[in-house]
């Protein structure tokens, strides 16, 4: 099943109100290298999208592109509605559209609960006369985050380490941080680049079950994963990349019946 | 004795402020501003040409531009604006490259400066530099030249706690709160949302303008600024104040700066006259390297480290929501994401 197909199978105003996410015929080259090439698919809402590939497809490109990382140099995204191909990236984010990184991003000198104070969007303190006014102004809205902070501590079971410096977490805390400052920004679609990389295997299933809580928020999800089994138990529908090109879509089983996907990646 | 201890204090309130500026973009924000001296100059020539009055008057032996005689605070007020334009040249110049080269481009730009400044004579009086300057205050108020002194170190307590209130502010503010996370990560914050150009350009123009009126500050109390007193030494031992005085923490940087710029000068100002005659001048930049390289090596984090702001989570009132409430709003997203499967 080619992505064209697949987009062919819905009507076209009711596809629309659907539709999340739309890839259009992306395309990014560094230098004479083609990276990504005539990308197209889309996500829905309340889906959870797996994005697999062999190392090098492209994945990662692609993501940073989708985010506004990497500018697209030609080719549409449309999110929500909005073109954002050409918006810069914390435009993107405060949009509701959000990328959690490969590598653990923690501000290692900030304590956790700061971490995930500054991740919230639309703070009156974050404006630049908080350098002269005084702090009543955000005082409240700062609680209420505090509050919020707290609440997502507990439920990814962190707030013991509220006060800690975020530098002092293990690795698989620091993913779950990663996750938490995401949720703070109340965001529509997350890109979750490898969000099992250097998590130990006995907390995987930890951060599988933090990712069905966001789809229980309402939150989309598109996950580039290596692992296909966590792939298989999260997604409801995965894309195939090799090359900087979708090589098929659809769910494991059709995937794995797929000859073309089955030589670029399941079994090479 | 009177004239030694005034000294002291204008200098120690002058790098104080000069300091805070330089903890807003390295600290706070880990912008490596190695043009740190020439915010201070440009503060400094600011303030001097619109004292001095037009380059004709005074015999009309020092050549400069824009001269005029403005009333006092208004000189301070257009070296702040200066400091703060740089910042935003400076900021715009260096937006596109990391902390490495950030250092590089700023330093080579302080040093073209002292070079433009010297040899373009009509700018700032060349290598002979402006001197005359006026005291501010001194003929309206009618203060004589014994009590002066001790005025302009109320002037700069002034504007030193002026300068505190409003850094403190920013410190604790979450604007300052975000400008950490630059520091921290800036990719990481740019995903989070965060405008971290406009953040860094903020903060470069915020530390300029306090270095900028440090730097008028300056030549207001001494009365003369050359490019002979703005070596590229000073900016690196602006950044030892900091690094041994607690990088990111406002008083700690002050502590650095009594210890690199008062205490060390005025040990080796007593020092026994030993060895060649040039070393005693130089023992104050050697003492300083070396105990900048020693605070790296055992105590990075300075001798007053940032504060850790501890949130004590069981004594928040349960009572108050954010107006837009998590609760609510995801409960509206569940409900739609339901509706759409």
């Amino acid at each position: 099943m080619t992505s064209r197909t697949f987009a062919n199978n819905t009507s076209t105003d009711s596809r629309k109100a659907q539709r999340r996410l739309l890839v259009d015929g992306v395309r990014r080259t560094f230098g004479g290298v083609v990276a990504i090439d005539s990308v197209r698919f889309e996500v829905n809402r309340g889906e959870i999208v797996g994005l697999v590939g062999p190392n090098g497809a492209g994945k990662s490109t692609l993501m940073a592109m989708i985010a506004g990382a990497i500018p697209a140099s030609s080719g549409r995204i449309v999110f929500d509605g909005a073109d954002v191909t050409r918006w810069p990236e914390y435009k993107i984010a405060r949009h509701g559209l959000v990328r959690a990184h490969q590598l653990s991003t923690e501000f290692r000198k900030l304590t956790v609960m700061e971490n995930l104070l500054v991740a919230a969007a639309r703070q009156r303190g974050e404006r630049f006369r908080s350098a002269v006014t005084p702090a009543k102004l955000w005082r409240a809205q700062e609680r209420a985050l505090i509050k919020e902070a707290t609440t997502v501590l507990e439920q990814f079971g962190l707030r013991g380490k509220a006060n800690d410096y975020a530098g002092t977490l293990s690795g698989g805390q620091k993913r779950l941080l990663e996750l938490m400052r995401v949720l703070m920004l109340e965001p529509k679609l997350v890109l979750l680049d490898e969000p099992m990389s250097g998590v130990n295997p006995g907390f995987i299933a930890t951060v599988e079950e933090r990712l069905l809580d966001f789809r229980a928020r309402g939150v989309d999800l598109v996950i580039a994963e290596h692992e296909l089994d966590v792939v298989e138990r999260l997604c409801d529908r995965v894309i195939v990349v090799a090359q900087g090109r979708v090589l098929a879509q659809g769910n494991m089983d059709e995937l794995r019946a797929n000859p073309a996907v089955v030589e670029a990646y399941l079994v090479g | 004795m009177t004239y030694y201890v005034t000294t002291i204090l204008v200098y120690f309130g002058v790098d104080a402020l000069a300091i805070w500026g330089l903890n807003v973009q390295y600290g706070l924000c880990g912008l490596y501003n190695f043009a740190f001296i020439l915010f201070q100059s440009l503060g400094a020539y600011t303030a001097a040409v619109l004292t001095l009055g037009p380059a004709s008057g005074n015999g009309g032996y020092q050549h400069y531009v824009l001269g005029a005689s403005l009333p006092f605070p208004l000189p301070l007020i257009a070296a702040g604006l200066a400091g703060a334009g740089l910042g935003i040249v400076l900021g715009l110049l260096t937006r596109r490259v990391g902390a490495d080269l950030m250092a590089v481009l700023t330093f080579v730009v302080s040093v073209m400066a002292v070079l433009v400044v010297s040899a373009v004579i009509p700018l700032f009086n060349g290598p002979a530099g402006l001197s005359s300057v006026p005291a501010p205050l001194q003929s309206t108020f009618h203060i004589s030249y014994s009590s002066y002194p001790w005025f302009f170190v109320g002037v700069v307590a002034v504007v030193c706690a002026i300068a505190l209130i409003s850094v403190r502010a920013l410190t604790n503010s979450p604007l300052g709160r975000a400008m950490r996370a630059i520091r921290e990560n800036e990719k990481a914050c740019s995903a989070l949302g965060k405008n971290v150009a406009g953040l860094k350009l903020f903060a470069f123009a915020y530390g300029g303008a306090l270095i900028g009126v440090s730097g008028a500050l300056l030549v207001m109390f001494i009365g003369a600024w050359s490019p002979g007193s703005w070596e590229v030494i000073e900016t690196l031992s602006a950044f030892a104040a900091i690094i041994i005085g607690g990088t990111g923490n406002n008083y700690g940087v002050v502590a650095g700066v009594f210890v690199t710029q008062i205490f060390l000068t005025e040990l080796t100002r007593f020092l026994p006259q030993f060895s060649a005659t040039n070393l005693i001048g130089s023992m104050q930049w050697i003492v300083i390297g070396v105990l900048t390289l020693a605070f790296m090596w055992f105590r990075p984090r300075g001798i007053f480290p940032e504060r850790k702001r501890v949130i004590e989570l069981d004594r928040l009132d349960p009572s108050e929501s954010r107006s837009h409430d998590l609760g609510s709003s995801t409960a509206g997203r569940s409900q739609e994401a339901q509706k759409s499967q």
